[in-house]
């Protein structure tokens, strides 16, 4: 942990809480002293959302500290059961609380709770939001699923999506809808609309479709071990990696990789003789390991750029973006340094930047910027006046990435 | 007051004008405060004082009467003076009360938005200049936006 003005991913307990929050009938008790509780407003003004997430903090306060805090987090925990009676429960402690070390997993386990109640270990200052993500959902899939017979028809799960996610809405249409055209039915998404009941019945389905590693590896990996349930590896973002997910699911599920390219056009875009002019532009790539791996291949592949710079700020997908970076002929840049991402930027001068919502590098140079890579920020999330219409529009993000570039004059 | 300044009461007289103005939707409205700002005690005593509002409950994260004890002498009887934070037990008392107004963080003003009830983003408070006369019509302006602004919508929905 360290201060800077500007950060790529917020403490574990952020995670956990984006977790809670796209879920339904679970709560999250956090203990967390008083001023923890701005993190509501990550949900409820950044993503426009209508309700508090469901968590119950405990804000105790500095006059606390000497007496029972442990004491303050047990009636906290009891009182956020009666008022909300959900169907399960995580608790933890925020980074601030993380400090006082009252182990509120233990406390709640002795509490006896009729609900299944799941004690989180985020250590805030060794790891960060997307590992509070992944741990957190693992967490709760290792908890409550268990292996069951499968569903008459073929069905899959969809794991990854959750609250303040990137377009995370739009992805589960897009993918719905192919599966739609292969016969494939939706068991489960989660946790995205998922009660922790729901969490119990991911067994039933006959695979895992794992949309976002970043957040559902670690349970796509425990329900592969133990309800024997493949994971799809191909996230299908881009023209190219949909076309081999299709195929990657056919070839899980037994079924025939159909798929309707009526509503395509991202590949003519490409032709168009408009667009001769993007050939060879050197563009740079940095966000989240997911979207960049998906936009080195679709900046390199099916628009005809020059990657000059790739890189992703998880330090858990440094091997795969290492990789992916060596395969382009570069070396990746692994960092949560915004100041080292700039550099690196400078130095191999882009004519444009693939980046992340809220990166300031636009001020710093001047560049064009597409900022599709996680995470996003207020004007990622569809209010009423920017309707969102799914995969179209991604593709027409990139239509207009054809704007000249700036030269700061 | 002979013992002002002369120089001081054309000021003053024009911030009373401009508050007279911009309160005008706020006269005779509840409003509530949820601890966030640490501006809770000294806005309520303008707003009950000066612009015709009742408060309903005034909370603050922490109170410390050497610095908000004068402003707090200033508040009629009645409200709750709460402090600390218990947001659901206090949302409990926002909800019986449905106050016209509630001064809540943004992390509670969406979800009481949805509710149907008015809000103000206290952090608003914090980092525009609401101090002094000349900033008093402004600082009332504040607090009558959200009103005004649901009044509009309300009638455009009713055409």
């Amino acid at each position: 942990m360290k201060l800077t003005v500007w950060t790529y991913e917020g403490p574990p307990h952020v995670g956990a809480m984006r977790v809670a929050t796209a879920m339904r009938g679970l709560h999250y008790v956090l203990h967390a002293p008083q001023g923890d509780t701005y993190a509501d407003l990550l949900f409820t003004m950044i993503e426009r959302r209508d309700h508090r997430p469901p968590v119950t903090y405990t804000t105790f306060e500095g006059r606390d500290l000497g007496a029972d805090t442990a004491g303050i987090f047990r009636d906290t925990c009891r009182a956020a059961y009666e008022r909300f009676v959900p169907q399960a429960m995580i608790v933890g402690a925020s980074c601030t609380a993380e400090l006082i070390q009252d182990d509120p997993g233990g406390l709640a386990e002795t509490m006896g709770l009729p609900i299944p109640v799941i004690p989180l270990e985020l250590p805030s200052y060794q790891r960060k939001e997307n590992f509070g993500t992944d741990e957190t959902f693992f967490q709760i899939v290792k908890a409550l699923a268990k292996p069951m017979p499968r569903s008459a028809e073929v069905s899959v799960n969809l794991l990854g999506p959750l609250a303040l996610g990137f377009r995370h809405r739009d992805d589960i249409e897009e993918i719905k809808h192919l599966l739609a055209q292969m016969g494939i039915a939706v068991n489960v998404v989660a946790p995205f609309g998922a009660t922790p009941e729901d969490i119990a019945r991911l067994g039933a389905a006959h695979a895992n479709i794992l949309m976002y590693p970043e957040h559902a590896e670690a349970a796509a990996r425990h329900l592969e071990r133990v309800c024997d349930q493949p994971y799809t590896k191909t996230v299908p973002i881009g023209v190219g990696a949909t076309h081999d997910f299709v195929n990657e699911l056919a070839q899980i599920c037994g079924v025939e990789p159909k798929i309707d390219t009526t509503r395509l056009r991202q590949p003519w875009w490409s032709k168009s003789v408009d667009s001769t002019y993007l050939t060879g532009k050197r563009v740079f790539l940095f966000g989240d390991a997911t979207h960049v791996q998906a936009a080195a291949r679709i900046a390199r592949d099916e628009m005809g750029f020059e990657v000059v710079g790739l890189g992703c700020y998880n330090r858990e997908f440094a091997r795969p973006i290492r990789a992916l970076a060596k395969e382009f002929g570069l070396e990746a840049l692994i960092s949560d340094d915004y100041l080292a991402v700039e550099q690196a930027i400078e130095e191999a001068a882009p004519e444009m930047i693939l980046g992340t919502d809220g990166t300031p590098y636009r001020q710093t140079f001047g560049y064009p910027l597409r900022r599709d890579l996680g995470p996003g920020s207020c004007a990622r999330f569809p209010c009423p006046l920017f309707a969102p219409n799914g995969m179209g529009r991604r593709k027409c993000h990139f239509r207009y990435m054809d704007s000249p570039p700036c030269d700061g004059s | 007051m002979p013992h002002l300044p002369v120089l001081r009461m054309p000021r003053r007289a024009r911030a009373r004008k401009a508050i007279e103005n911009a309160s005008a939707a706020l006269r005779g409205k509840s409003v509530f405060f949820m601890p966030d700002s640490q501006l809770e005690i000294p806005l309520a005593r303008f707003l009950t004082r000066e612009c015709g509002m009742e408060a309903v409950e005034i909370g603050a994260p922490y109170i410390h009467r050497g610095l908000v004890g004068p402003d707090l002498a200033l508040i009629p009887e009645g409200p709750r003076i709460s402090e600390g934070q218990d947001v659901d037990v206090q949302l409990d008392r926002v909800r019986a009360a449905r106050p016209d107004l509630t001064v809540c963080g943004l992390g509670l003003a969406n979800p009481l938005e949805a509710e149907g009830l008015s809000t103000k983003w206290a952090i608003e408070l914090v980092f525009t200049p609401v101090h002094f006369y000349e900033q008093a019509g402004d600082l009332a302006g504040l607090f009558s936006r959200p009103l005004r602004r649901r009044a509009i919508l309300e009638q455009g929905a009713a055409r």
